[in-house]
């Protein structure tokens, strides 16, 4: 069977930001053209249209209403917030769409550390398969950002995760401060005990 | 002569570069791009028909949204975006950008390439409606219909096979040249700036029969270069026609 696969981009569902791509079990595409089309002939219905719309106006509530939380929540670690309550329903009703808001949500406001850091708490205390693996790929992207406290906050994710396939990841890593060195190489080393221990038994 | 650049396009066609977003690969990745300050996401992959399936996509982006690669299911494309205020560069700086990109990302991933695509596209100058039909006149000739009521919308379209040597292979290129009249809006600064224009969009690419696998970093560079010299060279006959 063949299968079309759009992709949906970050921030609307606009013609520039759609894209096809070759149905996975042909060979490679055999149109001169490799330029981007426009969504109008991916859709083949109004109602698979209208299928996206919907996605788009729940995606926009989740937005709205976890933006909003983030900033009525008192972060600390150690307690939940209602901020993940929400996240934790939102995973229940729409599964791996709710992670991909997320997603979305934290590249657009990448700039701002306190929504990032806020995204982040939030993400850690769920399991890493949970969040995975939009949560992983949330916390890589921190490692460099520019402000400390968001770069401690991926390291405490991935030490709240508990997750020993991230060791390889965790390893390419350095960061400029000392003190953040010492934490990460802390979390990789209790990845690698936590490794070992399984292993052991 | 374009003014409104609106992106540029390098696309490496390969078996394989449907990346998975997996620590270790991301690990790699990032290692590899260090220096160019991309960050890892994931897009969604959407399935249309009767029922929704998604897929994820590992993409490596800007924090600004400027650039972005993406590992497509048959190709690794790599875009770069006007985004508002930063200025998108020449097409020369844009190859040398993707071709240090792709080094990198093929030391790490030695992917062999089977097609390699070059395509961008932008706006020219704004002309008065007089100026936009008299485009349309030079370019297309007409049936009766459009001549009396000139269309305010168009679209042309012309693909021609072109062999050029890429280092020690001649290869067969598919160029492309898309002239049309559309209407829309530009971000700016000040906010969305209405245009009625010219675009111009190339699509340089190697021949869809040839899918032997290729293409390595060297070929990378060779196929860019050859790409945007061939865009500027229609360029100066597009200019020449539309001022003729």
């Amino acid at each position: 069977m063949d299968e079309t696969f759009a992709i949906l981009a970050p921030t609307a569902l606009s013609s520039e930001t759609i894209q096809k791509t070759p149905p996975e079990k042909t060979d490679l595409p055999t149109a001169s053209t490799t330029a981007i089309e426009p969504l109008a002939s991916e859709t083949s219905t109004l109602a698979e249209a209208c299928k996206l719309a919907q996605v788009g106006e729940i995606r926009r509530q989740f937005t709205n209403r976890f933006l909003q939380l983030i900033h009525e929540s008192e972060f600390e670690y150690g307690f939940s917030t209602p901020a993940d309550e929400y996240v934790r329903e939102a995973l229940n009703t729409y599964g791996p769409f709710a992670r991909e808001w997320i997603n979305v949500l934290f590249l657009e406001n990448f700039s701002d550390p306190f929504v990032i850091s806020a995204i982040l708490r939030v993400i850690a205390h769920f399991d890493y398969q949970q969040m995975s693996p939009q949560g992983m790929t949330m916390a890589a992207a921190c490692t460099s950002h520019v402000d400390t406290g968001v770069r401690e906050c991926c390291v405490r994710c991935f030490e709240s995760w508990g997750a020993p396939e991230t060791l390889s990841m965790l390893r390419s890593i350095s960061f400029s401060k000392d003190w953040l060195n010492e934490y990460l190489t802390n979390v990789i080393s209790d990845l690698e005990r936590l490794t070992n221990h399984v292993v052991s038994r | 002569m374009i003014e409104h650049l609106i992106y540029y396009q390098f696309g490496f066609f390969a078996p394989n570069t449907h990346l998975q977003p997996k620590p270790d690969i991301i690990g790699r990745l990032l290692e590899a791009f260090k220096d160019k300050g991309f960050i890892p996401t994931t897009a969604q992959e959407l399935q249309i028909g009767p029922a929704i399936k998604t897929r994820l996509q590992l993409q490596f982006t800007s924090p600004n949204g400027e650039w972005n690669l993406a590992f497509e299911p048959h190709r690794a494309l790599l875009k770069k975006e006007n985004v508002a205020g930063t200025g998108i560069g020449s097409p020369e700086d844009f190859c040398n950008e993707a071709n240090e990109i792709f080094n990198q990302l093929l030391k790490v991933n030695p992917f062999t390439g089977t097609r390699l695509s070059y395509a961008t596209k932008g706006l020219l100058p704004e002309l008065n409606p007089a100026k936009l039909d008299e485009v349309n006149k030079r370019l297309l000739n007409h049936i009766s219909f459009y001549e009396e009521h000139p269309p305010y919308q168009w679209t042309t379209r012309n693909v021609a096979k072109f062999d050029v040597s890429l280092g020690e292979m001649t290869e067969t290129l598919n160029v492309i040249t898309d002239i049309n009249r559309v209407q829309g809006t530009i971000a700016r600064d000040t906010g969305p700036l209405s245009f009625d224009r010219i675009e111009i969009g190339f699509d340089i690419n190697t021949y869809q029969e040839n899918t032997i696998p290729r293409f390595t970093t060297n070929h990378v560079g060779l196929f860019l270069r050859e790409a945007v010299k061939q865009s500027q060279n229609i360029m100066v006959e597009i200019k020449g026609k539309l001022n003729g």
